[in-house]
Order: C-alpha cells, then structure tokens, then sequence
C-alpha cells in the first residue's frame, strides 16, 4: 500500500503540488490545491472517491438548512416577547435536531454498511448457527473508500458545530470540500476541525522560507522514524505475531513492545510528514500526539495518544453524553450520596463505556477493536476508582506523588498496560490476542534473549543497535519538547549553513541507516485502514 | 463571584482560582471534577450549561467560569 | 539581491546534502571488487581492473549469460577478448546502469544483450532506486554499515582485482532437467510474451546508446530449458526485428549447439555447466569472429598478464 513515507508522494507529488502552488496566481492556487486533494483521493481509491462526494455535498446542504433555520429564528426571537423567546428556540431546536439525524444517518450509514456489514452479518451467521437456525448469509466485502473513518468525523463535527452555533453554515461547497478532502489529512488524520482550518486553507498563502524550512525537517524527521524504526523491526513484528506459539512469553512480550515502538513510530512519524506538509505550505494543522509515552495514567495517555481523536470522542460524544439530561439527574443523585469524585465517576463510566465502544469500533470492524477500547475503559475507571485511595495511601506513608522515582514508576507502568493492550490491537484476532496473553504468563521467560533466538526473528544485533540509538535520538526530541524546548525554533535561528548541515544529516541519516531496497518490506500505514 | 469561589475550593482545595488562568488546559481540574462542578452549578445558580459550552476557554479562570454564568442566566 | 537571498540556502542545503551522501557512499562501498571486500557481484565488475579499452565484446544480462558463455574460452580458442556482466535477477533498469559503467572504463565492438533479462519485471520505483544508487551508491550499500571494517574507513573504493573467470560462472555439476520440461521446451506457438512499457522503454534506451557511441548490438537468448519459450522468442524477434537489430536464439540452434538437458545444466535446466558452455562457445566463438571481424590478440604481448597468463588457472579454478 502506498503511503506519505513513499517516493510517490514525497519525490514526485509533494514537488509538483509546492510547485503548482507557488507559481499560480491566487484565484487558481486554491482550486489546484483541491484538484491535488482529489486527484490524491483518486489514485489511492479511484471511483470509490464518489462516496466521499456524497459526504460532501450532504453536510454541505445539511449545514446551509441549519444556517436558515437559525437565521429565522433569530428573526423570530428578535421579533417576539421576552416570554415566548424560550418557545420559539426549543421549537427550532427540535427542528434542527431532526437534519441533524438525518446527516448522520447518511455519512454514518455510509461508513457502517461499507466498513462494518461483513461483520455484522458473520456475527449474525454465527448466532444463527448458535441458536440451530438454518439461515445462513453471504458475507458480503466491500471496497472502503480511503480514510472514510477520518472524514466521516470531520463531516459530522462540522454538522454538529453549525447545529450549536459555533462556527457558521459554509455557503462555499469547494471550501468545504477543501477542508474534508485536504490530501495531507486523508489517509492517517489528524481529525482536524472546521473551525480552525478551512478557513486558513482556503486563505493559501504564498510558501514562506521558513515554514518550509521548518516543515521539511518535520517531514524528514517522520520519515526517518518510520525507516529507521518502524520499517526495521516490520519482519519480527510479522513474525512474533504470527508464530507467536513457538515462543516463549520473553518473546510475546518482546512482540508486544516492538509492536506498540512500531505503531508509535508509524503513526506519529506519518503525522509528522503530514504536519510537515501542512506547514511547508504555511498551515497549521492540529497536533496529534503528545509525547505519548510520558503519560502517568492511562487516562492522560490518551490525552496524548492520537489527540484529535480523543478530542473528537470528547466534544461529540462524552459531553454531550454526560451533560444530557438522564445523566444530569443521575450525577446529581450520585453526588448526594457518593461524594465529588465517586458521584461523577458513576455518571462518566456511563458515558466512557459509549465512548470507548465506539473508539475500540472505529479502529475497525472486529472483537479484537471492541475488546481493546474495553480493555482501556477497564483501566480508565480503575484508575478513577483507585485514585482517592491511592493519594490517601501515599500521604499516609509519606510518598511524595511528585518524587522523580514515583513518576517513572507511574509512567513505566502505563507503557506496560499500554504495551499488552496494543498487543490485543496487532493480534490477528480476539483469540489470538488472548493466547498471546496467556503465553506470557504461563511461558514466562527470559531465557529466548540469552540463547539467541532474538537475533533469529529477521533482526540481528546491529539491527537491534540501530533502532535503541533511533529511539534514543526521538526520547531526546522529545524530552526537550516536554521540557518546552522547541528544536526547530532554535535551529532555524543558527546560521544558514548550520541549517543546511541539519537537512543534510537528515538525509544522510535515513538513507544510510532507514529498512528499504531488497530484503526489507516497508509496514503499511497502519492508521489508513480504519 | 466569591460564593464560586467557595464552590471551588469546596471541588479541589489544592489550588488557588484567584490567580489561575489555565485550570482545563493544565489538567488541573480533570473531567469528573468538571462534571461535580458544572452539576453544583447549575443547581446552585439555576442554570442549564449545554455540553457545547464546555471548553477550556469557559473553565480555564474562575473569571471565565463568572462570565459563563452570567451570560446563561441572562438568557 | 532578495531573490538571492531567497536561492542561496537552497543551494546550500542541496550541496551540503550531496556531499554528506557522497562521503557515506565512499564509506559503504566495498573498497574492492571481491567477496571478501563485500561485493555482492564482484565479478560481474571485473571489468574495471582490465586495461582501458581493452574488451572487444561485452554481455549484459540476469545469470543466464554468465552461466553460458566463458570469455576465456573463447579467448583461448578465437583471441577475441570479451567480459560477462551478467549478474542474478538483473533487470533491464540495472542491465542499462551497468552499460553506462561499462563505457566509462571500455569502448568495445559488439554488445551482446542477453534476451532473458529483458522479461523481468520492475517498476518505475526500482528505475529510480537504481539510478539514484548510480549518483549515491549508499543507496545500494547502504546496509553494509553493519559489517564497516577498518579499512573502509582508511582508504577509497578501488576495483583492481583482475578476474580470472572474466565474469563466468563455473559448475562442473550436471542436475539433469525433469523429462516434463525438456517436453514442454520450446513447444510451437504463435502467442507472444507480454513485455511491459518500462521494459520496451529501457530495450530502446539501452540499443540507442550504443548506436550512438558506435557499438553493435546484439540480442542472443542463451540455452535454458526452464526459462525460455517459443513466446519469448517470437516477441524477443518482433523487438527485434523493430529496433532494427539482429537477434540470434541459441534455443532454437540445436543442431549448431546441441544441448543434452541430462548432462549439460547443473540445476535440472535453468542454468548450463560448463560442459554447455564449451559447447556454445564452440558455436558461438567462430561466429562472433568472423560476422563482427573481431581481431585476434593472442599473439599481442599486452594481453599476456591478463589474459594469455591466467589461462592455466582458470582451469583449475573451474574444474
């Protein structure tokens, strides 16, 4: 599969789309920046591309019919009594809500009967042989339009911010359109907002030297973790996950580790090519991940863990969820009689449980997903549980919570839950995830690291040195980073030639050190599936 | 205004709202915390806060969180 | 003076860059043209450690023509000098990257092009992982930072390693082809081999070179009962027979080189031994002589330390 880390896109379309851009007057810039967006789109999807125009133009009319009913309203409100104003509002909100539905049916109906019917209907077929019923379906398999999962939050998040008057109803079908099909955001996210970018998109600036100097080391710095590391550890990965069963639990849990540095290293070395991208032309685009790994809880790891997904499940699902009205109610009964932190926790469990169904779902369409966004809401509500007790505890014995020792204890031990639940996540399926699991435990081992049979997985030494010093290299970005010291900023202030050296090294860096040419097979994206 | 105080501090002692301006964007009050806080609220000042008016800009100062209820009691 | 400004550290960046991946193409490069320096073909790239202009025939292919021709053969029997270029799975991109090399050290008469290499596949992706490594041979060697020595560090890329095989390679071995192929082996038929653009493009460019430094070309199939078929000759012909070259089928010559598929492949029919050599060559030798009036240097006291003197020990080796 193709991806942003590919000579395709980094060597020939990424030059020509600077190019074009640079060089076209303003009034065309934008409809060649769409037409690249779309030809992307095109050429990793072909004709399915209709289902994204179909998104498209739904939200696009859904919103321009929310716009009218608010402008009415606001004219009606204008016009009427103080008393009846309430009225008037509610009824246009009653009115509001019904569009809204309306869009989510279609864009979710979209990405539910494409993505997810093979699935239903194999759970059915199986409940059906369970039960002895005689009817058995055929499973039907769709071809998926590239990053639908992405998008299709993108067009609900739109619909749902006119609906709430947070951002206007866009009359301009292209700028909206712009904004759902922008070719950096489409295979991998991040989920960006309407708010915060079509706008900006829109505006196309001119190349700036320095966002392109900057957003070139972004790009170079994403491919060089997808080479270095990612790319490198892909035929153990392969490996440990599929014969898993002739290993001993060293090995599964060696599988475990290399997999979630693998899908760290992937994931956020592509967003950094996307950001790149982005700001090589002069746009901000959201931030996806965090240092991650600096995470003292599993709930802050996902604060900074695929951010823009986060914040989507967040601000469309837990509030609105959480503030409706039966749960209102039940936190205020809760409270009464739990307290401030155990009262809430009842009525955010609730709304985590949807949340965290529909990001396991999201990730696709399997019990293997489910389970993993259950395995994390597990831990998240445990961890809510356990908190007030926990910080008794440490008052009690005298454990300062802000002690270096307690916060790397803290941060290891969320890589650890982290580290099983991706291993559920790569298994080939749910029950592979569970014998994994359970080789680990009962297998438990470190003898597989001393006799050798870590260097027969399709990495040897070297190879293993590579990927620790590439690991190094980024825990060291990031540390700075997480200390508030932005690399890029101070490198662009030395002089230029220290500049060039930077870019140079880069480059020398993954050409000399990065898994490619013959005997190496690059991991897909994993984020573009989903 | 000091009767939010109070309900703050009530919430979590640790911090000073005088003086902070970056409650939510800091992890300082974290999400059941917001939901105690906007539950005593709303009984407190008779008040509906929909969920879109839950972002950081509304709750990072107890001045933000004033002016968030004061708009909504207007309305 | 803006537009300058503008323009200078772009320059710089693209110098700095090239230069840093020249001195780490320095660095990977095998130091010589041998097994023991790393090569991965070394002697396919013999060649460089012959004498300026020295080779009148040279053969580029995959490993079908370095198993079937033996440049010392035919040097001791015809005193023409040729080399085998040949190197395993080489497709057509890496046939012409090789051709650009071979006209920088030697300028010979004929260029024989070996007709199985031009059905392997590539892709555009392959042209340009090859013509990058051609600029920044890191590209190529790049995984050879594990095994780095000493002496790579020290000192620069030299190929001065004579080869005594001249790029042939040996097997006294006989592997007798399974009765079902040697059937099935060049069975009649109209239909022809598909041949994809990049490959027609690359037989294009590579004939088009050498007209125009003056050198023949000529596209021969070498003896393989796995590998050939009447479809691969019939479209081999029709290129052919457009480029305006001659193209010569050792599969279809059985009666000129009559190969026995029991005793004349080492590997059950894909590959000759070099009791198949000796009978190509034996063909093939006078040929070659007389069609491209190819001097006859055994008497020329140059060629003796590389060619007339190693003779002896090159029957030992492939013996």
């Amino acid at each position: 599969m193709i991806s942003y880390c590919s000579i395709e896109y980094l060597l020939i379309f990424l030059p020509v789309v600077f190019l074009g851009y640079q060089i076209l007057p303003k009034s065309v810039r934008r409809y060649f920046l769409l037409a690249a967006s779309y030809g992307f789109f095109w050429y990793l999807s072909g004709p399915l591309l209709a289902w994204h125009v179909a998104v498209c133009v739904c939200v696009w009319l859904t919103g321009l019919r929310l716009q009218h009913l608010l402008n009415e309203r606001n004219k009606a409100v204008k016009a009427a009594e103080r008393g009846q104003r309430k009225a008037i509002k509610e009824a246009c909100a009653g009115r509001m809500r019904r569009w809204v539905i309306l869009a989510g049916v279609v864009c979710f109906g979209i990405l539910l009967s494409l993505k997810y019917t093979p699935f239903f209907v194999e759970n059915l077929n199986g409940l059906f042989r369970h039960l002895g019923i005689h009817i058995q379906m055929k499973v039907p398999s769709f071809a998926v339009p590239i990053g639908i999962s992405f998008y299709t939050l993108q067009a609900m998040s739109y619909v749902y911010d006119v609906q709430k008057e947070k951002i206007p109803a866009d009359g301009n079908f292209f700028r909206l359109t712009m904004w759902l099909s922008f070719f950096p955001l489409l295979m991998e996210g991040p989920i960006a907002r309407y708010g915060s970018l079509a706008e900006k998109i829109w505006e196309v600036p001119r190349i700036q030297g320095e966002n392109f100097q900057k957003g070139l080391w972004r790009i170079l710095y994403g491919v060089m973790k997808k080479m270095l590391v990612a790319d490198r550890v892909n035929t153990a990965v392969e490996l440990l996950y599929t014969d898993f069963a002739n290993y001993d639990g060293g090995m599964v849990f060696l599988a475990a580790v290399l997999f979630t540095l693998q899908e760290y290293m992937e994931f956020s070395g592509t967003i950094d090519i996307v950001i790149g991208t982005g700001e090589c032309l002069g746009f901000v685009l959201p931030e996806n991940f965090n240092q991650p790994f600096f995470a003292k809880t599993i709930s802050e790891f996902w604060t900074r863990w695929h951010i823009s997904l986060g914040a989507w499940l967040r601000d469309y699902l837990f509030y609105p969820l959480s503030m409706s009205q039966p749960l209102k109610n039940l936190t205020k009964k809760c409270r009464a009689r739990l307290g401030n932190h155990y009262g809430p926790l009842v009525t955010s469990s609730v709304a985590l449980f949807a949340v965290w169904l529909f990001n396991g779902l999201w990730h696709g369409a399997g019990w293997s997903y489910i389970f993993f966004g259950m395995y994390h809401f597990s831990l998240i509500v445990t961890g809510s549980f356990l908190a007030p007790p926990v910080i008794a505890f440490c008052e009690k014995h005298k454990i300062d919570r802000k002690w270096f020792f307690y916060r790397l204890f803290q941060m290891l031990r969320t890589a650890l839950l982290v580290s099983i639940g991706e291993m559920f996540f790569r298994a080939l399926s749910l029950k592979h995830g569970l014998s994994m699991f359970a080789r680990m435990i009962r297998h438990a081992s470190l003898s597989s690291f001393t006799d050798g049979t870590a260097l027969k997985l399709g990495m040897d030494l070297p190879d293993y040195l590579i990927v620790a010093a590439a690991v190094l290299f980024v825990f060291v970005i990031s540390l700075l980073k997480e200390r508030g010291c932005n690399v890029r900023e101070r490198l662009y202030a030395k002089p230029v030639l220290v500049r060039a050296l930077v870019t140079g090294l880069l480059v020398t860096l993954i050409l000399l050190f990065g898994a490619y040419g013959k005997g190496y097979v690059p991991v897909d994206p994993i984020y573009a599936n989903f | 205004m000091e009767r939010l105080y109070e309900i703050l501090e009530e919430m979590q002692p640790e911090y000073d709202y005088h003086t902070e301006t970056a409650l939510i964007d800091d992890h300082l009050l974290d999400s059941l915390t917001v939901l105690a806080l906007i539950s005593e609220l709303e009984d407190e000042y008779d008040i509906t806060i929909p969920a879109v008016e839950i972002v950081p800009e509304n709750f990072n100062s107890a001045q933000a969180m004033w002016k968030l209820i004061n708009r909504l009691m207007e309305e | 003076m803006k537009y300058l400004k503008k323009i200078i550290p772009v320059f710089l960046t693209l110098a700095v860059t090239a230069g840093m991946l020249y001195l780490v193409s320095i660095l990977t490069s095998p130091k010589s043209n041998t097994q023991e320096a790393g090569h991965d073909a070394w002697a396919a790239y013999g060649f460089e450690a012959e004498p300026a202009d020295s080779i009148d025939v040279f053969l580029l292919g995959d490993s079908e023509s370095r198993s079937s021709i033996s440049p010392m053969e035919l040097f001791h029997n015809e005193g023409f000098t040729s080399y085998c270029c040949g190197i395993n799975l080489n497709t057509l991109c890496e046939v012409s990257d090789m051709l650009h090399l071979v006209l920088k050290y030697h300028h010979p008469k004929l260029m024989i092009l070996e007709c199985n290499a031009i059905f392997t596949e590539f892709t555009w992706k392959d042209a340009f992982e090859t013509a990058a490594a051609h600029y920044f041979p890191v590209v190529h060697w790049h995984n050879r930072w594990k095994t780095l020595t000493k002496e790579d560090f020290t000192s620069i890329p030299h190929y001065d390693k004579v080869e005594v095989r001249k790029g042939y390679y040996h097997s006294s071995f006989a592997d007798p082809a399974p009765p079902y192929m040697v059937d099935r082996y060049m069975a009649a038929s109209d239909e022809r081999e598909p041949l994809d653009g990049i490959n027609r493009w690359y037989l294009k460019h590579i004939v088009s070179i050498c007209r125009k430094q003056g050198i023949e070309v000529l596209m021969m199939s070498m003896p393989s009962a796995r590998n050939w078929t009447t479809l691969k000759h019939n479209t081999c012909s029709d290129q052919a027979q457009a480029l305006g070259i001659p193209f010569i089928d050792l599969n279809v010559m059985r009666e000129e080189i009559p190969i026995d598929w029991n005793l004349d492949t080492r590997d059950r029919g894909d590959h000759l031994n070099n009791d198949g050599m000796r009978k190509v060559c034996s063909w093939l030798g006078p040929w070659l002589k007389e069609t491209y009036q190819l001097e006859d240097h055994r008497q020329d006291s140059s060629y003796d330390k590389n060619w007339t003197a190693l003779y002896d020990e090159y029957i030992e080796r492939i013996s």
